[in-house]
């Protein structure tokens, strides 16, 4: 798959081309499919195996999360939800699903997780910071590093409170006082930015 | 879920931000669900929570997809199509059922909104369990639901308002022991229709609950999205 253009801003015929394989999609357009997974499943399979942390099993839950798509996409609408956060989140619920089913992956230390560097934003990434997205990244931004670490690592990999302390092995205590200091900072921000 | 039983949190601006970030487990994520279910507002917070998080997602790296997996989806498709069903293989996919129940329940719950086609006549009427769905707005009325032990399906009249982006799930719940998470409701004619398997036959005085989830059904085991409906199971 060719690397998507590299653009400054979000590219509205590229959301426009995404929703609109996403609707066709929804009504069983097999050629939308291909076009959709294309789009997105770079994307995807990011969000899963960060949560994964195991290839194979996130390249089962890819195909199944895809087969959901498939299914679901009928349900999308346009007008209430972002394509790709839609898409997202099915993958991100699919991955902990499969993460808490089979209890792996949960003691990795941080530092053994392979780094996964990225080049640059693809099309998909600034299609999302600029769907008014940009204030919770501004206030993600004004926390403090411990802060922003722990939150981001239960968004991305899927984790509790419980699992967070113990890979990053401070007290339970301590990391629920981080991260909810973390959340008044970020809803004190993004109240005053609306 | 009684609003008597509503916790007191010492900020429950953050509560709603770590239901929604997924943080919670045990006892303070029961709390956090409670208080979802009782108080709409609070269910809005989460929900309003749920969506500046999932702009994280621009920030998640991208990594190839591994060759071969958009061929074996489309196989796949391919093969439930053929078999007269695009639903048998996403069935599947939940890994729970012998291939002969698995087309079972597809070809009762495999139509798509809008087709003509409506649930199968039920074999066996007797055997069904029936519950008045109370609707936690408190201002519709009750509406039936019947519990299908030979199919293992519930059935109820549609359509139902299921919000944008979310799945409108199906508990068991008896005295004494957590939910037990049954299946997504699907549209299937004018009703709709949600997989009740379990260990073993449903039985009357069990409560059916349903709760509004993430996609795909909560991504817990346990309840997460606010309580809409419930009702006893008792016999027809």
């Amino acid at each position: 798959m060719d690397r998507p253009v590299i653009r400054p801003a979000a590219d509205p015929a590229a959301r426009a081309r995404l929703v609109e394989a996403l609707v066709a999609t929804g009504q069983e357009d097999r050629a939308a499919f291909r076009t959709l997974y294309k789009l997105t499943s770079s994307k995807l399979f990011g969000v899963i195996l960060r949560i994964c942390n195991n290839r194979q099993a996130a390249e089962e839950v890819l195909s199944d999360v895809y087969l959901t798509i498939w299914r679901r996409a009928g349900a999308f609408e346009p007008g209430r939800a972002s394509p790709i956060s839609w898409l997202a989140t099915i993958a991100r619920n699919r991955a902990i699903d499969w993460r808490r089913a089979t209890g792996r992956a949960l003691y990795t230390p941080l530092d053994e997780v392979p780094e996964l560097v990225d080049d640059q934003p693809s099309a998909i990434d600034t299609m999302l910071v600029d769907e008014s997205e940009r204030a919770l990244h501004l206030c993600v931004d004004l926390l403090d590093e411990r802060q922003r670490a722990a939150i981001r690592s239960a968004f991305f990999d899927g984790l509790t409170y419980a699992e967070i302390a113990e890979r990053q092995a401070v007290p339970l205590g301590t990391m629920k006082s981080w991260v909810r200091r973390g959340l008044i900072r970020l809803k004190d921000c993004l109240d005053a930015s609306e | 879920m009684h609003p008597n039983e509503e916790p007191t949190l010492p900020d429950p601006d953050v509560a709603a931000a770590e239901l929604a970030l997924g943080v919670l487990d045990g006892e303070e994520r029961a709390i956090a669900l409670r208080r979802q279910f009782a108080d709409p507002a609070f269910a809005r917070e989460v929900q309003q929570w749920r969506d500046h998080f999932a702009t994280f997602f621009a920030r998640s790296q991208d990594r190839a997809a591994p060759v071969g997996v958009a061929e074996r989806v489309e196989a796949q498709l391919d093969r439930t199509m053929a078999s007269g069903s695009a639903r048998v293989g996403l069935w599947r996919s939940f890994a729970l059922a012998s291939s002969l129940v698995a087309a079972t329940l597809a070809a009762v719950m495999v139509v798509r909104p809008g087709d003509p086609q409506t649930v199968a006549p039920v074999s066996a009427l007797e055997a069904q369990l029936v519950a008045a769905m109370a609707l936690s707005d408190g201002k519709t009325a009750p509406l039936p639901a019947y519990y299908d032990p030979t199919r293992m399906v519930v059935r109820m009249p549609g359509p139902m308002p299921i919000p944008a982006g979310q799945s409108a799930q199906l508990w068991a719940v008896t005295e004494g022991h957590r939910p037990v998470p049954l299946g997504l409701f699907h549209v299937v004619g004018n009703t709709v229709v949600a997989e009740a398997r379990t260990g073993q036959a449903i039985a009357a005085g069990t409560t059916l609950v349903i709760s509004f989830e993430p996609l795909g059904g909560s991504p817990t085991g346990r309840p997460t999205g606010p309580f809409v409906a419930s009702g006893a199971l008792s016999k027809i």
